[in-house]
């Protein structure tokens, strides 16, 4: 087995015993931290696939920005402060029913599909081509972003602020 | 304005008005917004003249990203239409909530944005932050009414479940990408016809049905919708149930008839089954409804399940029917649910049926405008919702799916029961219901106006709307 | 994939160096524990009540801003490499950018959230 292909198995391994742990963790608190490890398990899948920035991206933006927002929600809610953060999961089997009943059919196609064996190489600098792309082609997504994010922000500031 | 920008005038007209919507609300007063309601109708109604005056162009802009055909304008005039309304009936409603602030118009507004974009989108990347900017502004304003406890759960489901949809249509859009090597739409389509049935592909589309499910709330995916109409304000449930389901058919119409030709009969019988499905079980729960509210959401899934049976049937007379059909039922839901928003007093919700015992008597006028809203969503002649169906479904008759349509006809005739049945408290019924609201607002009244003459107006004169929405679907069609 | 070959080994050291120091730590130090020493290191202070307090809602709104400038800084960095090629262009798309950002900015600070009361 090459590098890449336990490099790769054993971030799939962390990832989906993180992911699971994430949805099964009985401690909220633990959860947002399993959650943490996803995260940079998917930083590492994208290191894996020489996108380098990419990865960057995700441990500031989701490992660092989301988690924190994650857990700043939790210590300013009322409700979550002062007991122990149980949580249950009564829906388990019907989650569990539908999450097999999705992954079946994705299963069966993606396997059909013709996939390369070998990943095509890359050229040039990913990040360079990333901000071309962004700048030309992609001008008018780009600036949907920050639309996209300016209405979440107005959103989550109605909800959050205090009532005067 | 710059000649690339000229065709995204209708985009252009939204985005720059909810720029001066956000800056206008930094400014004084802070107590009453009431203008930033009349700056953003004022913007709807130019997005609407700017839709109308490019009718008939064609072009691209920003790399083939967006795209300009009457497809898209068409729907830019549902979509101005169905939040000119809501606007109309925010303006006062608002204030009588307590909760007059600017956040509701520029959210409002992004939805919009988002809803148009959708329309115009050619390229799945754009589709997927139009779902997104649509949705996440949605979200806020179904819990916009905080004092309510059922806004916190009307917001909260809504969000969950559309995140979780999203996390499909995310997931979706990675399948195809990795297949076609690209998000624009027409080379996806290209990449379909050259690899004769890539499981990828196929799968990527699958995916993307269930989003857009979601947000056209069809069976088995609708289950946010009920919860979701009651806890929302009731301006933003007429919102949710006309603007984004008109968006999320605009761009399922644009994938499915343009991109996905190739596998029609692929998702010709998994939408056959949907379609059935839909307006069977959004009838039949209907019935045991006693909620108005509730009652409508079940009965707009109800009609998702009618103008799935116009894509089924396809070509221009199938599809062009959608279109029409979503004009007609933008028109009654939106009046059904001002004639609701009318009646509330003060917080006080009129929404279960008893409170519209007798509302004949009482308010003569407004219970005979929610009896002509109802019968046109139930079907009656003269009303738009008569033709709406009978093309829809003629269409169906005429591509060959006559059971679909006999399952379709026999379905409008369930619904006329609990349609009916508030015609009939409202006029055979004595008053038991709360005292209302003396006089509607002259916006609201604007409103319900408009809302008739466009019921009638395409109820007795289809043929000129009906030639249009046909012309618009021709381009997707080539 | 071997350019990260250093970084595993790297990688490796600190884990075991962690794991190691803990372990030997945990083996050969005698265990007598008594209230004072299991209480929550405070800098020498008393811990009062709970750690679990409900904290301002402060901290949240912030954070939320601060997510703004992460994003903002994310996308910096590539327009910054190819900004010498694209020209005008790319420098009037990232204004743009960064003006609709600063709505969010704008409102944020009408909402009073980076006063703290």
């Amino acid at each position: 087995m090459s590098l890449e292909a336990a490099g790769f198995w054993g971030l799939a391994l962390v990832l989906l015993a993180s992911s699971l742990a994430v949805v099964l963790s009985r401690n909220l608190f633990h959860s947002v931290l399993y959650l943490a490890l996803a995260l940079v398990a998917t930083a590492g899948v994208f290191l894996l696939l020489q996108a380098e920035f990419l990865a960057a991206v995700q441990i500031l933006l989701y490992a660092g920005g989301v988690i924190t927002i994650v857990v700043f929600a939790i210590v300013v809610t009322e409700r979550l402060v002062g007991e122990r953060l149980t949580q249950t999961n009564r829906g388990m089997v019907t989650g569990g029913l539908v999450s097999v009943t999705v992954l079946i059919p994705i299963v069966i196609f993606v396997t059909r599909a013709k996939l390369p064996r070998t990943a095509p190489p890359l050229v040039g600098d990913l990040t360079q081509a990333i901000g071309r792309e962004l700048l030309t082609r992609f001008v008018l997504p780009f600036e949907l972003l920050a639309v996209l994010f300016l209405a979440a922000l107005l959103g989550a500031i109605f909800f959050a602020r205090k009532e005067e | 304005m710059d000649a690339a920008l000229l065709p995204l005038a209708p985009l252009v007209v939204v985005a720059g008005t909810t720029v001066v919507l956000i800056l206008l609300d930094l400014l004084p007063p802070r107590t009453s917004k009431v203008h930033l309601g009349v700056v953003a109708l004022v913007g709807i109604v130019a997005t609407l003249v700017s839709a109308l005056f490019l009718w008939g162009r064609a072009g691209r802009a920003f790399s083939g990203v967006v795209v300009l055909d009457n497809f898209a304008l068409f729907f830019d005039v549902v979509i101005c239409y169905a939040v000119a309304l809501v606007l109309l009936l925010s303006l006062d409603y608002l204030r009588r909530n307590g909760m007059e602030r600017g956040e509701y118009y520029i959210l409002v507004l992004f939805a919009t944005l988002g809803m148009l974009l959708m329309a115009h989108a050619a390229d799945l990347i754009v589709i997927f932050l139009a779902l997104e900017l649509m949705s996440l502004s949605l979200y806020v304003l179904a819990g916009f009414f905080q004092a309510r406890l059922t806004a916190a759960e009307s917001a909260m489901k809504y969000f969950l479940l559309g995140a979780f949809a999203t996390g499909f249509f995310v997931y979706g859009i990675a399948l195809i990408y990795g297949a076609a090597g690209t998000t624009a739409l027409d080379r996806v389509g290209a990449a379909l016809g050259s690899a004769t049935r890539d499981p990828l592909l196929l799968i990527g589309l699958g995916l993307l049905l269930v989003g857009f499910g979601f947000k056209i709330s069809s069976v088995p995916f609708h289950m946010w919708a009920p919860d979701v109409y009651e806890g929302a304000p009731t301006s933003v449930a007429a919102l949710i149930a006309t603007g984004s389901k008109a968006a999320g058919f605009a761009g399922l119409l644009r994938v499915l008839l343009s991109t996905f030709r190739g596998a029609q009969p692929d998702w010709t019988a998994l939408l056959w089954v949907l379609a059935v499905l839909t307006m069977t079980v959004g009838n039949v729960v209907a019935i045991a409804q006693s909620n108005l509210k509730r009652m409508l959401a079940y009965s707009s899934i109800a009609h998702v399940g009618y103008m799935l049976v116009g894509v089924v049937a396809g070509g221009p007379l199938g599809a062009g029917g959608v279109l029409f059909y979503l004009l007609v039922y933008s028109f009654a839901t939106a009046g059904a649910f001002g004639v609701i928003l009318l009646l509330e007093r003060g917080r006080q919700e009129a929404v279960n049926q008893d409170d519209y015992g007798g509302l004949a008597a009482r308010h003569p006028v407004l219970a005979l405008t929610l009896a002509l809203f109802l019968l046109s969503l139930i079907g009656m002649p003269p009303t738009a919702g008569f033709a709406g169906k009978f093309y829809l479904f003629g269409a169906a008759v005429r591509s060959g799916y006559i059971w679909l349509a006999v399952i379709a006809v026999l379905n409008s005739a369930v619904a006329a029961y609990y349609y009916l049945r508030v015609i009939v408290y409202m006029y055979m019924r004595d008053q038991e219901g709360v005292p209302t609201e003396p006089a509607p607002s002259f916006a609201g009244r604007l409103a319900l106006g408009i809302a008739l003459w466009g019921v009638f107006q395409l109820g007795l004169m289809p043929a000129p709307v009906l030639d249009l929405a046909q012309a618009a679907v021709a381009p997707l069609l080539r | 994939m071997s350019d990260y070959v250093p970084v595993l080994i790297y990688a490796a050291f600190i884990v075991a160096f962690a794991v190691m120091s803990l372990g030997v730590a945990a083996l050969l130090r005698p265990s007598r524990s008594y209230d004072a020493k299991l209480q929550n290191y405070e800098c020498g202070a008393e811990p009062i009540g709970q750690a679990w307090v409900q904290f301002p809602v402060g901290f949240y709104l912030v954070a939320l801003v601060f997510l703004l400038f992460d994003l903002l800084a994310v996308f910096l960095f590539p327009w910054a490499l190819v900004l010498r090629g694209l020209g005008l262009a790319a420098f009037w798309a990232m204004a743009l950018f960064l003006a609709i950002l600063s709505l969010g900015w704008l409102y944020a600070y009408r909402e009073g959230i980076l006063e703290w009361k």
